[in-house]
């Protein structure tokens, strides 16, 4: 399956050449697409065939690979996400905003990717897709944070006013994440037993597993940037044409007027 | 343990497809759109 | 700040008192959310009792919302923004009237629901300043979010169904924290719903702060 994502950044670019960029792959980001998919491969032998079983966990911990990675870069992608909207609001520069959104679209779909690997990993392990567990909960509610910013950026609005509202929003967003995170560990260690977690992935994890944990964060870490990189080229394209529409829109109004103005005043 | 190796090939496949549909769909709006935008305003090349 | 604030307050409450929507239509759909409640769980076997301060929490958060938009579409009609504005005024003043006529007519409703819920629920209540800090921290944290993100979504075609989205993932450690801390001081022991109380009011003084900051940016546009 992983060589299909090859469909993804080949083809295309190389015949366009040199002159102008018909998509939004460049020299840069094809090198960096292989990159990814060697690792991606070399992930997928590793976790899949060449590490063992894990003893708690069985066969199970091959979910793992791609879970913690993912959930580390969905906190890094809400990290950019925040960091890009301060900068936006301080600069007033459209890059940041734009690597805000970027970001937190790419976030949002790596804490789904969480979510369901983490529920898929539940099922043998516990028995249950879902616990109200302090991680599982926030996560959840991280997810639906995301939800909310994106809601915001795509209003259908001026840019400057999306832009300057979805910053509000993603200024916050960090500060929500941890304060809601703090509340959902107290409601749940308050009121029960500390997590399942505790006897799970922390407990021993040596020699190949470990190595495929980290090839994992690599793969992942570089599908992200890869992700990133042509998400923000698009969300420039997108807000090009949103700007450039309403500048030819306004165009044919006054060519219009123009037109009809001395028509009428003949008579 | 069959059983399990079948939630592993469900997480693996369901994520990876995600993903690549993911990545296709941004590429193939990424062409769609720079058709429409003038070269001078694509920064990359 | 402080006069511009007063003054802003009063403005949005006098004219509350003049229009009576909250007090028309609020409160009664409050009301009838705690009867909807007990329609939905069974009153006769315990159910209800357990779930009262959750529900009695919901009930606050979903008129809460109601209160909230009413307070910023008022703002949205003939061109009001522009006049707030123009009136020369503190955003940050405007900020904290709005947020302080939301607190005040949520604490109406708060008191109103909570005689609803010890009459129709038969609720014992044993921490009484726990109850009480409970109550002034929780709606000061909802106010001064609700206000906020109130702002963000004001003067939009789609505000009515944005409002919600933003706001309730956002007041999730309000709910989980009035939610313990009503448990801890109607039947638990109240000294474990203290940390409760200290999170909420970092949850509210941060979302003072950021209203105060963030408040005259959003008031520029549009």
């Amino acid at each position: 399956m992983t060589t299909q994502i090859a469909r993804g950044n080949e083809g295309g670019p190389r015949v366009a050449g040199e002159a102008a960029p018909t998509s939004t792959g460049s020299r840069g980001t094809r090198i960096l697409g292989l990159l990814t998919l060697v690792a991606l491969a070399l992930l997928a032998l590793f976790a899949l065939v060449l590490s063992p079983e894990d003893s708690n966990q069985g066969d199970a911990v091959r979910i793992m690979y791609i879970h913690v990675p993912s959930a580390t870069l969905a906190y890094t992608g809400c990290g950019l996400a925040t960091l890009g909207s301060i900068m936006y609001l301080w600069r007033k520069s459209q890059w940041w905003d734009l690597v805000a959104y970027a970001s937190a679209e790419i976030a949002a779909l790596f804490t789904a990717v969480t979510l369901l690997t983490g529920m898929l990993w539940g099922r043998p392990t516990w028995g249950v897709f879902w616990v109200w567990d302090a991680r599982l909960t926030s996560t959840a509610m991280l997810l639906l944070l995301l939800l909310g910013y994106l809601a915001v950026h795509r209003l259908p609005a001026e840019y400057s006013v999306r832009a300057k509202r979805a910053s509000i929003v993603g200024l916050l967003l960090v500060p929500n994440v941890i304060i809601v995170r703090q509340s959902v560990q107290w409601w749940r260690t308050l009121h029960q037993k500390p997590t399942l977690f505790s006897n799970g992935l922390g407990s021993k994890i040596e020699g190949l597993m470990l190595f495929s944990l980290f090839l994992g964060f690599i793969a992942i870490g570089l599908l992200f940037a890869w992700l990133l990189v042509h998400r923000f080229r698009l969300a420039w394209l997108e807000e090009q044409i949103e700007a450039e529409g309403i500048d030819v829109a306004i165009a044919e109004r006054r060519a219009e007027a123009g037109g009809i103005a001395p028509g009428e005043a003949a008579p | 343990m069959n059983d399990t190796w079948g939630y592993v090939i469900a997480a693996w496949v369901i994520v990876m497809g995600a993903l690549l549909v993911y990545a296709i769909v941004t590429i193939l709006r990424g062409r769609a759109l720079s058709r429409q935008v003038p070269p001078e305003r694509r920064r990359w090349s | 700040m402080i006069r511009d604030a007063l003054l802003v307050a009063g403005k949005d409450l006098r004219l509350e008192l003049r229009s009576r929507v909250a007090l028309n239509q609020i409160v009664p759909f409050a009301l009838l959310v705690l009867v909807l409640f007990a329609f939905a769980l069974d009153p006769d076997r315990g159910v209800l009792d357990a779930a009262t301060p959750g529900l009695y929490w919901v009930a606050v958060l979903f008129s809460g919302l109601l209160a909230l938009q009413r307070s910023f579409s008022v703002e949205a009609a003939d061109g009001n923004r522009d006049q707030l504005r123009l009136s020369g005024l503190d955003p940050a003043g405007i900020y904290l009237g709005k947020a302080l006529a939301v607190a005040a007519q949520l604490l109406v409703l708060e008191v109103l629901l909570g005689v609803g819920v010890a009459v129709l629920y038969t609720t014992d209540v044993a921490g009484w300043p726990l109850l009480l800090a409970t109550v002034v921290v929780a709606t000061a944290g909802i106010a001064a979010a609700g206000t906020l993100y109130g702002v963000v979504s004001a003067g939009l075609r789609v505000r009515e169904t944005l409002l919600p989205l933003l706001l309730l993932p956002v007041l999730a450690p309000i709910l989980i924290g009035s939610t313990r801390a009503f448990e801890a001081a109607l039947g638990g022991t109240p000294s474990d719903g203290w940390p409760w109380v200290g999170l909420m009011s970092v949850f509210a003084v941060l979302y003072v702060v950021a209203g105060v900051l963030g408040f005259g940016p959003l008031l520029e546009e549009a």
